[in-house]
């Protein structure tokens, strides 16, 4: 499913903030990516949504060599991933409905599908009232479902989402990752950046823990392997 | 029936309140770029005009003259029967399709703007004899037959054959069309250019949203569309103020000239003179939708 080579990223003529990372997502996986401010968990991110080029080593995405895709091969390929961003990024000139019908648009479906489709996510988020309001006159919480409902829309084949129950009570915020295991289940591969510990202690899944551009992987469940050195914050 | 993207992309931007996934139209400016638009369309319409004009005085004046020559013989060198038998060897020669002597009528006719009617006054003056030659076709040979002949005939008479000042007169009308034509050139550029430009700052305005769009996989054309639809309906618009301008000052114009004294050919439009400044908007809303197209594209090159 995604496959990285010592890939490296600097910006400009900076040092290297991802150093000679290597991994590998299988499809329907699902994974956490852990790591302290700094550590590159957004630069990852970008790599990961095409929304950057590796400086160096290759990124092999669905079976496709990015490096080598066209322009329009690559937006396609973005097509098929949903990003859920740490501040949301929702259009403010666009209502709810609108903001979470965006992806569907870009893939030119028929705007009867886009209504059904659009107006039941929504109320599954508990948004069902709210779909003809601005960004602006809505709370961060409810924000934040409308831009995991725009990322889960599509169902895309992989989900990024990076802290997205930052905003949330508890409640919902398990519900969401509800929701998240529910893709997972239907195939889409999923990759969550989070600091929450009481997700990670919840959900044993695979954790990439990214510290100063260097990337270790942990595996709770499996037997006889030990955490790698965590960091602090993680407590787990 | 199956629908195209281009109906999906068209469907689903009726379908939204305001038409846009970015917001081009909810920022100051926008009244800016529709006023350098309405502008640009009345210089464009006023500088084709202009050469339009130009080109039909020009050919006006010409038309007049370029197939007619004037013999002056000073007063009292000829009597009117040497005159005839002057105009009959005229007419034998070669591209001479008519040659007469001009009447006292005539003369009173060209010269009443200055003496007045009254045809004692004329009897007094000391008139050349004028002989008026009408061309088939000015050609070196018959305008060289023509001085031989009148310089046998009558030595101190002056053969006018109105070029030089034609040529200076066509020569000046001819450099005020390029002028006219360069100026229209030079419009259109910065039409272009400004239109460039707009779409530039818009796009760095809207860096986030752009962005947003295409991590969610939007396509260029996709993108572009959405500011081509924009820079349309801003020059739909700032068209329709220049057109309503160049109408005024047409109508302006036009009543000016039917109240001049008839010195200057009459300003006379024919079909394809409407079909050339009618086809301005159309250059205009070509240029705009294909300048924003590429400025987007090539902005949108340097992202991933």
């Amino acid at each position: 499913m995604i496959k990285f080579e010592h890939v490296g990223l600097r910006y400009g003529i900076g040092p290297e903030v991802l150093s000679d990372i290597s991994f590998t997502l299988e499809q329907g996986s699902f994974h956490f990516l852990c790591g302290p401010s700094g550590a590159g968990k957004s630069s990852l991110m970008t790599l990961l949504y095409l929304g950057r080029k590796a400086s160096r080593g290759q990124i092999h995405m669905m079976g496709k060599d990015t490096g080598r895709l066209k322009r329009n091969d690559l937006a396609e390929l973005r097509q098929k991933i949903g990003v859920v961003f740490q501040d949301f990024r929702l259009l403010p000139h666009l209502s709810a409905f609108d903001n979470a019908a965006l992806p569907l648009r870009i893939s030119g479906v028929s705007e009867r599908k886009i209504k059904s489709h659009v107006e039941e996510l929504l109320d599954w988020v508990g948004l069902g009232d709210c779909m003809k309001r601005l960004p602006a006159t809505l709370s961060g919480g409810q924000q934040q479902r409308i831009a995991i409902a725009r990322a889960v829309i599509a169902n895309p084949r992989l989900l990024l989402a990076d802290e997205p129950t930052g905003n949330l009570d508890d409640e919902i915020g398990m519900k969401l990752m509800g929701l998240f295991e529910q893709l997972n289940k239907m195939g889409t591969t999923i990759l969550i950046a989070t600091h929450s510990t009481q997700i990670l202690d919840r959900l044993p899944h695979r954790r990439l823990i990214l510290n100063q551009g260097r990337l270790d992987i942990f595996d709770p469940l499996a037997p006889n392997t030990s955490p790698p050195k965590m960091p602090e914050f993680l407590h787990a | 029936m199956p629908r195209s993207p281009i109906h999906h992309h068209i469907f689903s931007i009726a379908h939204r309140k305001n038409g846009y996934d970015i917001p081009l139209h909810t920022r100051l400016g926008t009244e800016f770029l529709v006023l350098l638009i309405a502008l640009m369309t009345y210089l464009l319409l006023l500088s084709a005009s202009g050469s339009i004009g130009l080109g039909h005085m020009a050919n006006k004046w010409v038309s007049g003259l370029e197939n007619a020559m004037t013999i002056e013989i000073p007063a009292k060198q000829t009597s009117p029967q040497e005159a005839s038998g002057l105009v009959r060897k005229l007419e034998k020669i070669k591209n001479v399709n008519s040659a007469r002597v001009l009447t006292s009528s005539d003369m009173q006719d060209m010269l009443s703007p200055w003496l007045g009617n009254d045809s004692s006054v004329l009897a007094d003056l000391p008139l050349p004899t004028l002989i008026s030659l009408e061309l088939v076709e000015r050609t070196p040979e018959t305008t060289q037959a023509i001085q031989n002949l009148v310089n046998a005939t009558a030595p101190d008479a002056i053969v006018d054959s109105h070029e030089a000042w034609l040529v200076d007169l066509l020569k000046l009308t001819n450099g005020l069309r390029l002028t006219a034509l360069i100026v229209f050139g030079l419009i259109l550029f910065v039409t272009s250019f400004v239109i460039a430009g707009a779409v530039r700052s818009r796009m760095a305005m809207h860096q986030r949203e752009l962005e947003l769009l295409h991590t969610m996989g939007a396509t260029d054309k996709y993108i572009s569309l959405q500011f081509i639809r924009y820079i349309f309906s801003q020059t739909l618009k700032g068209l329709a103020f220049g057109i309503l301008a160049g109408f005024i000052t047409f109508i302006g114009f036009a009543l000016f000239t039917n109240q001049s004294s008839g010195t200057l050919p009459e300003l006379e439009m024919g079909q394809t003179d409407w079909i050339i400044l009618l086809s301005i908007p159309f250059l205009l809303l070509v240029i705009g939708t294909f300048t924003a197209r590429q400025t987007v594209y090539s902005v949108l090159n340097e992202m991933p």
